[in-house]
């Protein structure tokens, strides 16, 4: 080769920035489910790849550790819940919430058919189980509050959701999954229906969004906003190929029960976030409502709480 | 106890507590993470209206599954020597008692039981029932073999045997099964409370842990911890009373 | 008044007791002394049919009895009290397990304590008194069965020499003012010699009696005695002799 095109070759080489694949930490709120699917998208199909990014994914033992960690940074990232994320933050902890996965709620107040529930007042008087002790019980009273239920016998079922439900100790549980428990119910012959909190006077909110520490933002935006674009562009190509998308989640996470997550895609899949542009809005009118409900005891600014990148 | 066997054990939990507080505050772990002793007492004083209340549910727990083992541990265990017949058909079962673990148990009694105090306290009864029944039954086959034979050249029958002789001598064994059971009949009440319960320190501790109150964790498992230490010291008392003739 | 004849007795191969014979006079105070393992406390326990026996016959003041249980009373090394009761419900405890406990009772006991020594510590635990008081206190539970033969299994071995003193003596009013039979084993040649009118030199196993001394001397005796010196030592060298044989 002729010397001076060598040259010039080195030359463009040693000015070009070369990007080694950055490694971030992904800790999940709960085992790898459905909602997790555009995460695994975007891992299978290179997207993170693309975007520089080498993703690890781990699965926590409780559902406030991933928060927890990626608060005192120990993970890079975390998939929380917006509730959960409120929480935190009227507790100080230093995080902030960046990315959007589900962008409604999921968790339902869920009850068989035929036992006379229609709307929300014929809960007057009933046994209603919650599945987590100062959360489900607390939007649970909301919900009787704005309903007009005047009592009711709250019952802690926590995960023993199904039994709970079919062997009749109590008539209506809020805190199960649309997608997740109330089709699984209708699977087994038990064919059950649900009111949507947002529908009946609950502010609207994400069910998962994902999380950093302040400190991680801060040294490492970038990384944390090619993160927050890979996943917008998972969802995009789930949208546009479900089936592709569905498959691919499938060879990620061998051990899913493929007839029940399958049936559960059908309800998750509008619910994936559109945007990931937050609204500060709505998240302020949860906040108010979170603090007027007695879910959070100091106000918090969602100002503080979002980063849109 | 001489002064000196009160001071030592004081001294040394003051001294762990204070060099938990220097690592936290030298460390910078924060509040969220682990609490710091002077935060823990201050949330277990303030909160002490909350904590009470949910204290005495889940003492009145532990109080009925230590009353359920007992009335069910001491007959059994008279039973068993009696007819070693029945020690070996029940051997399998009082070490499956104990070799279940706990956690995959309490759902179980939920289902069965529902969600009211029943199984809390059967969670509890079976925590603690396995300690009292092997040292009972081995307190009654330590008697001395001459004790055995002195009491059957009088003419004692196997009853009254039982109730002269390897009673009264299994009682040291009964009291240090006691000691152990009561302390871990706390574990037993408090994973019941994991499984649907209302209240209790056990309930507290996950609805504080889902609103990421850690202090106020800490501050139940603080009072969990004085619990069982006055159930210890109580059983010790009984024991001083009972045995007077070490 | 106790003859015993013919008595054998087996555990696996070995043949402790093969055809043993024994008389003892009515008020008499009888000694057995022999090497350890030649068989003694099988014969107690054959005797006190806690063990029983393979051929052989009792007799017990003319009768015939399977074993000694309701005609002796058995005092052992150890005294056997329990430590939860008091030394007075100690003694009583035969009484008690009969079902027999009241008034009378209770004050031939105390009296018992008093001809004994112990008055005043009725009330005490055994860990509250010494050694010589609670083997003391096992021989009032031993009167209260008022059986005249008294069957005694080493009763002072666990004891100090100043101790044993005492309670030799004690033994001596069991015969004299109690008018008990007693028969006892020991392996103190000098104790043997002291109380016995006498002394049996067992073998080992199979046991049978290779010597029979009796003493006619007058108790209470000392062990100064030169007579009595005299027979400690051909006493010693029979055992002695008796071991070497054996193929132990």
């Amino acid at each position: 080769m002729n010397k001076k095109l060598l040259i010039i070759l080195v030359f463009l080489l040693a000015t070009t920035p070369v990007h080694a694949a950055q490694t971030l930490t992904l800790m999940l709120d709960w085992f790898p489910n459905i909602d997790h699917l555009p995460i695994y998208v975007a891992q299978q199909e290179g997207i993170f790849a693309d975007a520089g990014l080498k993703v690890d994914i781990l699965t926590p033992s409780d559902t406030t550790d991933a928060l927890k960690l990626a608060a005192m940074h120990k993970v890079d990232i975390a998939v929380s819940y917006e509730p959960q994320a409120v929480a935190a933050a009227s507790q100080k902890l230093p995080i902030v919430v960046v990315g959007r996965l589900v962008e409604h709620p999921l968790g339902v107040l869920l009850f068989l058919d035929g036992k006379g529930i229609d709307k929300p007042k014929d809960l007057e008087g009933l046994r209603i189980g919650y599945t987590v002790p100062g959360m489900e019980d607390i939007l649970l009273k909301a919900f009787a509050d704005k309903n007009d239920i005047k009592s009711y016998t709250p019952i802690n079922v926590g995960f023993t959701i199904i039994p709970s439900l079919v062997s009749g100790k109590v008539d209506a549980i809020m805190g199960p999954y649309k997608n997740y428990e109330a089709v699984e119910l209708k699977e087994k012959g038990y064919p059950a229906s649900y009111f949507e909190p947002c529908k009946f006077g609950i502010p609207d909110y994400d069910e998962l969004v994902f999380i950093t520490g302040m400190q991680i933002l801060k040294k490492n935006p970038s990384a944390i906003r090619a993160f927050v674009k890979a996943i917008e562009k998972a969802i995009t190509i789930t949208r546009q190929d479900p089936d592709k998308a569905l498959a691919t989640y499938f060879k990620a996470v061998p051990e899913a029960d493929r007839s029940m997550e399958s049936k559960a895609f059908d309800v998750t899949l509008p619910l994936y976030a559109s945007t990931q542009t937050h609204d500060v809005a709505r998240w302020q009118a949860f906040a108010d409502f979170a603090l007027a409900s007695g879910l959070i005891q100091h106000p918090v600014k969602a100002a503080a709480l979002i980063k849109n990148f | 106890m001489t002064v000196h066997t009160r001071i030592i054990p004081a001294v040394t939990v003051f001294f762990l507590l204070a060099a938990w507080e220097t690592a936290c505050r030298i460390l910078n772990v924060p509040d969220f993470i682990v609490p710091t002793p002077t935060h823990i007492v201050s949330t277990g004083i303030s909160q002490a209206p909350l904590l009470l209340v949910h204290a005495g549910t889940t003492a009145g727990e532990i109080l009925l599954g230590i009353t359920l083992a007992l009335m069910i541990a001491v007959p059994l265990s008279v039973l068993m020597f009696a007819h070693p017949s029945v020690e070996k058909a029940l051997a399998p079962f009082l070490v499956a008692s104990q070799a279940i673990p706990v956690f995959a148990l309490a759902p179980l009694l939920v289902v069965w039981l529902g969600y009211g105090i029943a199984s809390k306290v059967l969670m509890a009864a079976i925590i603690i029932f396995f300690p009292i029944t092997v040292s009972m039954l081995e307190g009654f086959k330590n008697c001395g073999r001459e004790y055995v034979m002195l009491f059957r050249l009088m003419g004692a029958g196997f009853w009254k045997t039982m109730r002269l002789l390897y009673w009264p001598w299994a009682l040291p064994h009964f009291f240090s099964g006691l000691k152990v059971g009561v302390t871990v009949a706390t574990i037993g009440a408090v994973i019941g409370e994991w499984v649907g319960a209302q209240k209790g320190l056990g309930y507290l501790m996950i609805q504080a842990n889902a609103r990421l109150k850690v202090d106020l964790v800490f501050a139940a498992i603080a009072w969990l911890t004085i619990m069982g230490l006055c159930l210890w010291g109580f059983v010790g008392y009984l024991e001083r009373k009972v045995i007077t003739w070490k | 008044m106790l003859s015993i004849a013919g008595l054998s007795k087996s555990f696996e191969d070995l043949d402790v007791l093969d055809g043993f014979s024994l008389d003892v006079k009515r008020n008499g105070f009888t000694v057995l002394i022999g090497p350890s393992g030649c068989g003694k406390s099988t014969l107690f326990d054959v005797l006190t049919g806690i063990v029983p026996k393979d051929a052989g016959r009792i007799d017990w003041r003319g009768k015939e009895l399977p074993n000694l249980s309701s005609a002796a009373a058995y005092m052992q090394q150890k005294d056997l009290l329990l430590p939860w009761l008091t030394l007075m419900d100690n003694a009583l405890l035969p009484e008690k397990i009969a079902g027999r406990e009241n008034e009378k009772v209770h004050t031939r006991a105390l009296k018992l304590f008093d001809r004994l020594g112990l008055q005043g510590f009725e009330g005490y635990r055994p860990h509250q008194v010494s050694g010589g008081m609670r083997q003391r206190c096992a021989l009032v539970r031993t009167l209260m069965f008022e059986h005249e033969l008294v069957l005694l299994d080493e009763p002072l071995s666990a004891l100090d020499a100043i101790t044993r003193t005492s309670l030799q003596a004690l033994l001596l009013m069991l015969q004299k003012d109690f008018n008990k039979t007693l028969l006892m084993i020991t392996h103190d040649v000098e104790e043997a010699l002291l109380l016995a009118d006498e002394l049996l030199i067992l073998s080992r196993a199979p046991m049978r009696i290779m010597q029979r001394i009796v003493l006619n001397h007058p108790k209470p005796r000392r062990i100064s005695d030169p007579q009595l010196m005299e027979y400690k030592e051909k006493i010693l060298s029979h055992l002695q002799e008796d071991m070497r044989d054996g193929s132990y």
